[in-house]
């Protein structure tokens, strides 16, 4: 609780690094960020667990994404059928 | 015993397919569709959510692997390129029937009132148990197809299919920025979407 309300008050004082996380997040996390400016945001999200927490989930987006999302239909076999007579006489 | 040895299919390695393919043989094309042929279609089912969609895209698809196979050099997995072009073919079958209607600004701020909608039924309220995965699942994908065009298709191909921003930005015809601004407005709208099941996994 009493460390909840620390890191409140850091991130408070630390606001302009933290509209800078908003700001370089997609390229932070694609990693195109140039060397230097992803070691301070990198410093900075040690310091600020709210900005951690909001890329943290932001990567996890994007992984659930990939992982929930893989293509599951199945060809319907007349579709099958038609597609390699096409590909007999067609190409 | 016979019947199994008679319905056991050999099935060739891509590297042997693709030389065969390179050498114009039609039967490796028939090998392909029954070994990639339901991966095909359900990259082109995710991107046109139409079956008589996704059967003309499969169709093209194929077209485009046997006329540009010999391009292929093998830089990426055959299966990665294959998807590509059906992914293409797919985004050439979405802009025929306009569904890239409009286009979004690039500037994206540090708040969501300007994220995308999602209309996903029950999102907003926390899950009172764990969501077994194959249900977490259907709240993602129902949270990528309530997005709207063209952010579905594009965190679709960015995130899912994996394809590059060069490769999105020249499918789409937009610049490599509007790519990514539209990615990073998906990404945080599903994000805000998913954070009730999300948060407790970080």
């Amino acid at each position: 609780m009493i460390q909840g309300v620390i890191n409140y008050f850091k991130c408070l004082l630390n606001l302009s690094d933290c509209k800078n996380v908003h700001k370089l997040l997609f390229d932070y996390v694609e990693g195109n960020l140039p060397v230097e400016k992803h070691t301070k945001l990198s410093a900075h999200l040690r310091d600020c667990p709210l900005c951690l927490e909001y890329v943290n989930t932001y990567k996890l987006t994007i992984q659930t994404c990939h992982d929930c999302c893989q293509p599951k239909d199945e060809m319907p076999p007349e579709l099958a059928d038609k597609l390699r007579t096409f590909i007999q006489k067609e190409l | 015993m016979l019947a199994s040895v008679a319905t056991e299919v050999v099935q060739p390695d891509d590297a042997e397919l693709v030389q065969r393919l390179k050498s114009r043989d039609k039967r490796a094309m028939e090998d392909l569709l029954q070994l990639h042929g339901s991966k095909l279609y359900g990259v082109a089912m995710q991107i046109t959510r139409n079956e008589t969609d996704a059967q003309e895209v499969v169709q093209d698809a194929l077209i485009n692997i046997w006329n540009k196979i010999e391009y292929f050099e093998g830089r990426s997995a055959f299966t990665s390129w294959m998807y590509r072009v059906t992914a293409n073919a797919a985004l050439m079958k979405l802009r025929k029937n306009k569904k890239f209607a409009h286009d979004v600004p690039l500037d994206v701020g540090s708040d969501d009132r300007d994220l995308p909608q999602i209309q996903v039924p029950d999102t907003k309220a926390a899950p009172d148990r764990d969501l077994t995965r194959a249900e977490l699942g259907d709240q993602v994908r129902a949270a990528i197809d309530g997005l709207e065009e063209p952010y579905r298709t594009t965190v679709l191909l960015a995130d899912v299919e994996e394809m590059s921003m060069d490769e999105i930005a020249a499918a789409m015809e937009v610049t490599v920025p509007a790519v990514k601004s539209r990615l990073h407005r998906a990404r945080l709208a599903l994000r805000k979407a998913l954070m009730p099941y999300l948060k407790d996994k970080v």
